[in-house]
Parts: C-alpha cells; structure tokens; sequence
C-alpha cells in the first residue's frame, strides 16, 4: 500500500522513525509511482534552496552597524564586533586599534599569523579608552597587508598584548611605527568598526599611515 | 558606540555570527523583501539585547530569536494585508481592467524569481514552517518549539506548504494521489 503524501514528504525531511523510514525506502525501491511523488517533493526543495537570495553578508555588516548605532552604551551585552571579510585585492587598509595591556589572558590557537604594521595615533579618542584606563591602553592604527588574502575576520578587535608574537614583546614603546605579528583572526576594535581605506582618511585626523 | 568587551562581549559576537545568517534567510522569505528582513532582525537582535539575562545556551537563543522573527514578520505581514486593502478600497478599478500589468508590474515579473512569488502565495500559516525547515535547517520538533504547534501539525503544514507550491510552480507534475 501507498504512504499518503504527508508521510512521504517526512521521509523527504529525514524525520519518521528508523522503522517506518526503511519501510517506505523498501516500498519506494519497487514503486515508480511513488517515487515521482517523492521527486514532486525533492524538485520542491531543491528550486527553494536555488532560489537566488540577498548577500547574507553584507546584510550581517549593515543590520550590525545598525544595531552599534541603536544600541544604547548601557546595554551591557552588546559588545563585540563582526567579521568584516576585506577583499584580498583591496588596498592598504587602516584601521583604528586600541590595544589593551592586559595580561593573564591566553592567546588563540591560530596557525596562521599575518603581518601588519602599526602607528601611534597622534590624537588618541577618549571614548574606545575610557573603560579600560587611558593608562592601560594605546591606541594604534593598523595598516593591512595589501597583498596576501589577509582577511580582517573578526577584526577589529582588542588585542590583548600577549595576543602578540614574542618578537613584537614590545610594541608599545615611543616608536610611532613598528611592525608586528598579528594572528589573523583576533582583533577587536574598541568602538564603531570603522575600517577606512587609507584615501578617505582625512588629514590631520588620524596619524601617518604606515604604507 | 558599539564597545568591544570581554568574554560576554565574544558571547554576542558570537551569536550573532552564529545565528544572523539563519535568521536573515528566514525573516527574508517570510517577509520576501531584503529591507524588512534587515529591520526584523535589527528589531529581533536589540530585543535579545534588552533581555536582563542571557539565554542558557546557542541553541534557545536561536529558537527565542527565531520566535522574535517570526512574531515580527507576522506583524509585517498585516501591515502589508491592511495597506493592501486600504489601497484597493481608494484605487478600485472597474471590473475587467485590475488584470492588467503596469510597468511596474512587469518590473517585479523580471526581478522577482518564480519561487519568490510561488512564496509569496503560500499563507504565512504555511510559509513559516516551511521556510523554518527549508532555509532554517529545523527539524519538525524544533519548529513546534518555535511556533508554539504541535510536531504533527507541523508535518502536516510542512507538506501543505510544498504541496501549494508544486502546483504553483509546476502545475503540469500535480499528482492526484
């Protein structure tokens, strides 16, 4: 006997009980007539699934940038920032850091680690420094690598001084422009994610980018 | 501003990451438009953040969000019913010319694919489990979670949705069982 067509359209959804599932695969391998209902089923699905749709990511950038701007400075939990996928072939990037100094924290397990350098901003916002201590912070801007497929994900972030390489134990002496390793998935940006391409910095408004 | 934090800073960021994507693909086709699925999880995201406490863990956050979404796409959804007739009642056409296409018309033929009108056509009632499991990934229980139904009910909405929309988009495949 034929299953009724709710009970075929659960099998399509993987969703009856093992016995019942193998029951309608043993009925389905000898009844064609079923089986072109069940395609009628899949063919459904399938055009939904193919059905063109809007970019998911660049709609998580805008609503996010909504909700930074919504979201009152009290609200306690919105906190954090997004991933920002640059495109590899973009130009030098700046980006306004601000670099905490605190310890304790472990680094991430990441393989990978990409190169960037860093300069002092010459005017350093209170805003992004006050919850952590202007003692405790510096504010750094970060110019990209412009050639690697270096994406920004996550960034910007917080990064946490023993985020950083050995080799660049020290990046926040009176030098204005250093270079370090950056684990290419672990900035955290104090404040709105604001990533400028270095032609639409203005100046006099942030320091000297690092080319 | 949006200020990074810490550990509970990393817990939105990571939500968000996680459940955006999901949320976005099904506010967008219950609402079938792009900004008032933007608006719906803009809304959804700041009610989350509103709550005094976090949920206990990713996945009753995704189903209280995706219950936010759907409550919201619904109110849309009348909105929508309720300008509708609004504007029928004021540009009431004599019988006979209301088929007619306007440019607009054949705009949106051009710009809407046909399973985005097929979409369109299904009663919201049947859309949303649909789209929960199609463009969700929900399972029939999840889904009854969400929608306060019960798993049987929503097999057979699941069904009803899909079997609408194969006689809407391929009339000539409909099967009389």
């Amino acid at each position: 006997m034929c299953p009724d067509d709710p009970v075929l359209s659960s099998f399509h959804d993987h969703e009856l009980p093992p016995g019942s599932a193998e029951r309608i695969e043993a009925h389905l391998a000898g009844c064609e007539h079923c089986r072109t209902r069940l395609r009628r089923f899949q063919s459904v699905s399938h055009r939904l699934i193919e059905c063109e749709e809007p970019d998911v990511e660049e709609a998580a950038i805008r609503v996010w940038r909504r909700l930074d701007a919504q979201a009152p400075a009290s609200a306690g939990r919105l906190r954090g920032s997004l991933r920002l996928p640059i495109a590899a072939a973009s130009a030098a990037l700046a980006v306004a850091f601000v670099f905490t100094l605190a310890l304790g924290d472990r680094p991430p397990a990441l393989d990978e680690w990409g190169r960037a350098a860093l300069s002092r901003l010459a005017a350093v916002p209170e805003d992004p420094v006050a919850p952590y201590g202007a003692e405790r912070a510096v504010v750094m801007e970060l110019t990209l690598p412009s050639t690697s497929e270096f994406q920004l994900f996550g960034a910007p972030k917080i990064l946490h001084e023993v985020e950083l390489q050995p080799s660049a134990a020290a990046p926040f002496g009176d030098s204005a422009t250093m270079e370090v390793n950056l684990p290419p998935v672990s900035y955290r940006l104090i404040g709105s994610p604001v990533i400028v391409h270095e032609g639409e910095l203005h100046q006099g408004e942030r320091a000297t980018t690092t080319p | 501003m949006l200020l990074s934090n810490d550990v509970a800073g990393r817990d939105f960021d990571e939500i968000y990451r996680s459940l955006f994507p999901t949320l976005y693909r099904v506010a967008y086709r219950i609402c079938l438009d792009q900004g008032v699925a933007e608006d719906v999880c803009q809304e959804a995201f700041m009610r989350y953040l509103r709550r005094p406490a976090p949920l206990p863990d990713l996945d009753q956050t995704k189903y209280w969000l995706l219950r936010v979404v759907r409550n919201l796409s619904l109110n849309v959804e009348k909105r929508k019913k309720r300008e509708l007739r609004a504007n029928r009642d004021v540009t009431r056409t004599p019988r006979g010319t209301r088929e007619e296409t306007t440019d607009d018309d054949v705009l949106r033929s051009e710009t809407r694919s046909a399973v985005h009108d097929a979409l369109g056509k299904l009663p919201v009632n049947l859309r949303t489990p649909l789209v929960m499991r199609e463009y969700g990934g929900l399972s029939y229980r999840e889904i009854a979670g969400v929608l306060h139904l019960s798993e049987s009910n929503v097999k057979v909405r699941v069904f009803r949705a899909r079997q609408r929309l194969a006689k809407i988009l391929d009339p000539s495949s409909l099967h009389v069982s």
